[in-house]
């Protein structure tokens, strides 16, 4: 029985590693353009942005795991059924359940493995991103100056910039909008050098040879221009500082979400997000265990048919159990069902229908 | 068509369909998921949940088309060798263009609608869907029925000019606070980008049907010749020669790459005399790659095949091309960022750094083919 449960394993473990490879892979490769458009162009630390590309990854394999599970389980037993081995190996007296014994076993694992992704590396991933996606733009202010587009990352300025060589801007045109109505200044400048001051969110700028008017609010046939030879200009970045940015329930590990429903309720305040939250990371967890608890008898007798439909089946119970989740999270935030204990009942119901299935295939000797 | 030829077309048409349909599962999931909290607060309705997960498809299409098809072809290809039918093909007098045809022509097809899809579809879903989120789902406060007043709108305009509107209401036709600035076309062997010819300034405007007419306004003309001077004009009212219709002003607030072909083809020729070569290069780059964006799937299935086809015939064969697949997805799109980034940054010219991920990897498929087949 070991030779035939190693050998089932392996026989599995490539389809799943494909499949998760495959389906985070596809969702990575959008972000390159972007990366490489930051790193090469505009002057960005590729460290940084490794760093935040590595960030992204656990946060995608979150979702796409339970999927590999499935489709891992699918495409094995599609080939072992249409090599005729599944056949053997009833004839030989091996029963389903001893088959699935090891999926369960590897099942168990990678929910273990998930519950440790979902409570501790993915909320930590998720805020870093969040911070480090803030700070893109701060660590490096120059890098939103861009020419021929309107910039409108500064406070109060909007600047267009014809051309940037190095430090040096060309024909610069910067509009402040003025509160409560009053008319834009413009500031037009022949030439420009900037200095990034990436420990203050600025941007010095000097500009030379240019004029500054503005029309009067009260007198519109007035309006009052200066001509200047130089004029310093500083440009701050319109962002919150990365440090006051609050976490998210999806961005708690599983002891700050504790905690804090712990310190909230001791308030009186309402808890149902967080609540929601903590239940929905454990539930989701537990999803490897639950698709393999509920594919593989789906897999052992879909083997027959072509692998399309195999496919189809794979898609039918990946998409009804995350809609049931979905629909579940949803409830438990109306409260219109019991807060965070909702969340289990995709899992209760996969495992319901997952064990009258075994039970059939048992059954039929 | 031949039998052989509608035998694997149907097969890799169902893979494609299939494999489109699991990423779009996932995208819509992980939006969902992401999202859930927002929808459940504002009460977003199922209608209005249903008409932007529908405009977010053609998205999803076109970003997960080239990676399906080429799973599709390799997954149908890969199995065809496995079962020996390659080796009954080509012992039956077929070469590899030949037994190849379906998946090429399926190839091109699907290059020919993503083009048409980014082209005429998905700027407009994605607009919408922008709209969805903002209105229905983000319930930012907006007049019912009615089209948003747009604050702070700025454009590069005809004639070399630049708009800077403080407000401009697209139900009474208004402005509200306006300055342009127009350059003069700078001459060939001119080294600065551009000279200000003349800057106007109002209080505000309206569309009289015909013309725009500004209130209060100042013209300032920044004359060079015989000697610098500035000369100011002040005009309670004057009907203004500016060609942009109101519908060009709410066009202009289009982000460039929410722009199809034909508008970016004339934002760039709007631009083209302004000087400003770092901009307009960048905008080519992104111009040349929507009409180049066929060449990817087909670069990618060209690659591909001759090793689905080939080689010694394994049991995990199969998943083995899979792999190879996405390897060879992941080196095409990072040759492809690469090269793009440097033609925004100027580095390559526009159309080279386009063409250079198709051209290597045609070039390697060619290479292969000839190895492995010839």
């Amino acid at each position: 029985m070991r030779i035939v449960r190693q050998y089932l394993l392996n026989e599995y473990l490539a389809p799943f590693g494909i499949a998760l490879g495959f389906l985070t892979s596809v969702f990575l490769m959008g972000y390159l353009f972007q990366l490489a458009h930051w790193v090469i162009n505009k002057g960005i630390d590729a460290r940084s942005l490794l760093v935040m590309f590595v960030y992204y990854i656990p946060v995608l394999v979150g979702y796409t795991l339970p999927f590999a599970v499935l489709a891992g389980l699918f495409m094995a037993f599609h080939r072992l059924g249409h090599d005729n081995e599944l056949i053997a190996l009833r004839t030989a007296g091996v029963s389903p359940l001893k088959l699935m014994q090891p999926f369960l076993a590897l099942g168990l694992l990678l929910s273990l493995l998930l519950l440790w992704l979902n409570t501790q590396i993915i909320p930590e991933a998720y805020h870093q991103q969040k911070i480090r996606q803030k700070n893109l733009g701060l660590s490096n202010p120059a890098a939103l100056l861009e020419a021929g587009v309107f910039i409108k990352d500064f406070e109060g300025q909007i600047l267009f910039i014809h051309r940037i060589e190095d430090n040096l801007l060309y024909d610069v045109t910067i509009y402040q909008p003025q509160p409560e109505g009053r008319p834009t200044r413009t500031i037009v400048a022949r030439m420009g050098e900037f200095v990034p001051l990436p420990d203050k969110n600025q941007i010095l700028i000097k500009l030379m040879d240019g004029a500054s008017d503005e029309v009067d609010a009260a007198n519109p046939n007035n309006f009052y221009k200066l001509d200047f030879k130089t004029m310093f200009i500083t440009l701050t970045v319109n962002q919150n500082r990365p440090q006051t940015v609050n976490k998210k329930p999806k961005a708690m590990s599983l002891r700050e979400l504790q905690d804090e429903i712990h310190h909230l309720e001791s308030r009186l305040v309402d808890t149902t997000p967080l609540v929601t939250e903590l239940h929905r990371k454990l539930a989701w967890s537990f999803s490897p265990i639950v698709f393999i608890w509920l594919g593989f008898p789906l897999a052992v007798t879909a083997h027959r048919r072509s692998r399309q439909t195999q496919i189809v089946w794979a898609l039918a119970v990946g998409i009804g159990y995350y809609l049931a989740s979905l629909a579940a999270e949803g409830l438990s935030l109306e409260k219109k069902a019991p807060v965070g204990w909702i969340l289990w009942a995709p899992n209760l119901t996969a495992f319901v229908v997952g064990g009258w299935l075994n039970w059939s295939i048992n059954r039929r000797r | 068509m031949r039998l052989t030829e509608r035998y694997s077309l149907i097969q890799i048409l169902t893979v494609f369909i299939l494999t489109v349909a699991v990423f779009m599962v996932l995208f819509i999931l992980i939006d969902a998921a992401s999202n859930l909290d927002e929808f459940l607060e504002n009460r977003v309705s199922w209608m209005v949940l249903g008409r932007y997960y529908l405009n977010y498809i053609p998205y999803v299409l076109t970003e997960s088309a080239c990676l399906a098809a080429v799973i599709a072809v390799m997954l149908v290809f890969s199995n065809m060798h496995q079962n020996f039918e390659i080796i009954a093909l080509r012992a039956s007098g077929l070469n590899f263009w030949q037994i190849s045809r379906p998946a090429l022509g399926f190839a091109v097809l699907i290059g020919a609608v993503v083009l048409w899809l980014n082209d005429r579809v998905v700027p407009q879903a994605m607009m919408h869907t922008r709209t969805i989120k903002e209105h229905h789902i983000k319930k930012t406060p907006s007049p019912k029925k009615q089209k948003d007043i747009i604050h702070n709108l700025t454009f590069y305009g005809l004639d070399n000019r630049l708009y800077f509107v403080d407000t401009y209401d697209p139900n009474t036709q208004q402005l509200e606070h306006i300055t342009v600035i127009a350059f003069k076309t700078p001459s060939a062997d001119q080294k600065e980008a551009a000279v200000i010819q003349e800057k106007i300034t109002a209080l505000s405007g309206q569309w009289t049907g015909i013309a725009w007419k500004f209130r209060n306004v100042r013209i300032t003309q920044f004359v060079r010749d015989p000697t610098p001077r500035t000369v100011v004009r002040f005009y309670r009212e004057k009907l203004m020669d500016i060609r942009e219709t109101p519908q060009d002003f709410l066009k202009q607030r289009l982000d460039v790459r929410l722009m199809n072909f034909q508008e970016l083809k004339d934002y760039i020729a709007r631009f083209a005399n302004s000087g400003a070569t770092g901009a307009i290069n960048s905008l080519k780059v992104d111009l040349y790659q929507k009409a180049a964006l066929p060449l990817r799937t087909l670069g990618l299935v060209l690659f591909c095949l001759p090793f689905a086809m080939s080689g010694t015939v394994r049991r995990a064969a199969s998943f083995i091309n899979l792999g190879l697949a996405l390897l060879a997805g992941f080196l095409y799109y990072g040759c492809e960022a690469i090269a793009l980034a440097f033609g925004k940054g100027g580095l390559l010219p526009p159309l080279v750094a386009v063409m250079t991920a198709p051209v290597i990897f045609l070039g390697a498929a060619g290479v292969v083919i000839a190895q492995r087949f010839e």
